[in-house]
């Protein structure tokens, strides 16, 4: 079995929704556990935005604070539970990279490893968004270009879902926040990579992350996480992380498939306001 | 000075508590004060966390913008509001995991549960906040079941002369999300008291008839608000899941650091499996109303 870094500090997963990041947690966890992954037991530690956590570090009830109190208090949850692991600590995160009402940032830099950033081409994203959101091409497109775009979003500035709201804004604010902002390495991989040169790709990553693993195992990972196995295990047995109203969230795992979904006027849309970064990261 | 009966105690406060029921003793129990609070507790065996220092015997939790408390030996809380803050947020806090360190350092029990009255024994709903322990509690309410409490029930073992366990009410007022209180349709919960100015929850007092007498317990149920499967499922769990499931429920059970505390709550536990039936119910993710889940248990209460 691959060996998991002991350090005290944390591995971010981030990534703008529907871009692969339970898709790379699936490596993981197939990576951590001889070739085999069980979608609804994935090994990863949790998402940043758990209530749960955050309860249980502060003795609180978050529902009684406020999002903003919330969000002023959630770096040091994180920093003590760095300081509490004795193992890689690897946390989901979609929200965008930025500071509390006092300008502290709200991912603790001095509590982090690296982070992997999961980036994917948003023409692709605006079709898995609008299939995970129950909503139509039009409305993932407004979504993909709303600063204010929020997941676990709660009317009033409370928290009573079972994650908190998270700010992920417009999708190239978010890609330039985790790719420019933090103070530690940041690996950038991108979805498409990942589809067409998967044992390069997750190669490094793996190495990035200070995981030592063979190629067999990294291989075996590969096969065993491949959108197939992933879309034939929700099947079977339905997935957690699912919305409620979505029939599926493993939808396709194609690239290029905006080209049959979007129309020529939200592509342009979406070309005309992300141009800078889609360049950047070779999406043009 | 202000005094007050709440969670089983009499307590002697510098703060007014309309929360509480006001009552004359001699001798308090725990006495509230305003003064200074150091940011750690000195001394061995403290675990250092976030916000808070926790030790056997002694508490001090700091919450950013809001207040810092100090509680300790079982008898004494101290808050230290942060300039500007208002005294419902300083109350809402200290009602909680405050009065639980309290109740731990005393070698209570204090469970995460609402509580209705059926012929002087109580029906227990148990739960993380969010399962709709206090709207399940408000609508048994509206068909005739007297409140006990809500939030935080207080186990202890019975009076003298009396086997098993019973159980103190924490102070006559429930909580209800402005939703809940829609959904009730009853004209009896009102929008009239804010819990915090911030948060659009209500409190419902019920000081005509509440009880602050130890009560035995007829039956238990617990709450999960996300089940995998599409209807509410019921069970009667053994007595050895009861344990288990029960021992989950304890408020703020982070706050249990003596062995000797966990024998004593081994104790009132056991007791309570070997003589209380206990069922789990698992409210489907998708999301049923308090109606529903009143259907589903009815027969049972």
């Amino acid at each position: 079995m691959p060996i998991r870094k002991k350090t005290d500090k944390i591995v971010w997963l981030a990534s703008y929704p529907k871009s692969g990041n339970t898709w790379f947690r699936a490596f993981l966890t197939a990576l951590m556990n001889d070739g085999k992954v069980e979608i609804n037991s994935l090994v990863t530690d949790g998402i940043f935005s758990d209530r749960r956590i955050f309860d249980f570090i502060t003795e609180l009830e978050s529902r009684d604070l406020t999002d903003r109190e919330v969000k002023m208090m959630i770096a040091d949850v994180y920093r003590f539970l760095s300081n509490q692991a004795d193992k890689l600590n690897i946390i989901k995160v979609h929200d965008a990279f930025e500071t509390d009402d006092s300008g502290f940032n709200i991912i603790p830099e001095d509590a982090t490893s690296c982070a992997v950033y999961i980036i994917r081409n948003p023409l692709d994203i605006v079709g898995s968004l609008a299939n995970h959101s129950v909503c139509s091409m039009q409305e993932a497109t407004d979504m993909l270009n709303d600063k204010e775009f929020s997941l676990a979003k709660q009317t009033g500035n409370l928290n009573r879902n079972a994650q908190f709201r998270q700010h992920v804004s417009d999708w190239s604010s978010h890609v330039n926040s985790w790719t420019q902002k933090p103070g530690f390495p940041v690996k950038v991989i991108r979805y498409e990579d990942m589809l067409s040169k998967p044992n390069e790709t997750f190669s490094q990553v793996v190495e990035f992350m200070g995981i030592e693993a063979t190629p067999k195992q990294i291989n075996d990972a590969i096969h065993a996480s491949s959108f197939e196995q992933l879309s034939r295990q929700e099947k079977e047995k339905g997935f957690a992380e699912k919305t409620r109203k979505s029939k599926k969230f493993f939808r396709t795992g194609k690239m290029g498939i905006w080209k049959e979904e979007l129309s020529p006027a939200q592509i342009s849309e979406i070309r005309e306001k992300h141009q800078e970064v889609m360049r950047k990261f070779s999406y043009w | 000075m202000f005094r007050y009966w709440g969670f089983g105690l009499n307590i002697l406060s510098q703060l007014e508590f309309p929360e509480l029921l006001p009552k004359e003793f001699e001798t308090a129990d725990v006495t509230i004060e305003l003064g200074t609070i150091p940011l750690k507790l000195d001394g061995d065996d403290i675990a250092e966390r976030p916000f808070s220092s926790v030790g056997e015997k002694e508490y001090i939790l700091n919450i950013k913008n809001v207040c810092k408390y100090y509680a300790g030996y079982g008898t004494k809380i101290i808050a230290e509001p942060e300039y500007g803050i208002d005294e419902k947020s300083i109350r809402l806090f200290l009602l909680g995991t405050i009065m639980a360190a309290i109740l731990y350092q005393r070698g209570s029990l204090p469970l995460h549960a609402a509580a209705v009255i059926k012929n002087d024994k109580l029906i227990i709903f148990a739960g993380k906040s969010g399962a709709g322990k206090s709207t399940l509690t408000a609508l048994l309410a509206s068909k005739g079941y007297d409140i006990f409490t809500d939030d935080i029930c207080v186990m202890h073992s019975g009076p003298a002369g009396k086997q098993g366990v019973y159980c103190t009410a924490s102070y006559p007022m429930i909580k209800l999300w402005d939703d809940a209180i829609n959904h009730l349709e009853s004209s009896e919960y009102s929008r009239d008291y804010k819990i915090r100015p911030e948060l659009p929850k209500y409190g419902q007092f019920f000081f005509e008839n509440f009880s602050s007498n130890q009560l035995p317990i007829d039956k238990i149920f617990i709450i999960h608000p996300a089940g995998r499967s599409e209807k509410i499922t019921v069970t009667k769990l053994t007595a050895l899941e009861s344990f288990k499931q029960l021992e989950l429920q304890a408020y703020k059970n982070q706050l249990i650091l003596s062995k000797k505390l966990r024998m004593v709550h081994f104790g009132l536990l056991s007791a309570i499996t070997k003589e209380v039936p206990v069922f789990e119910i698992y409210r489907p993710a998708m999301g049923t109303n308090t109606k529903q889940l009143y259907e589903a248990i009815k027969n049972l209460l």
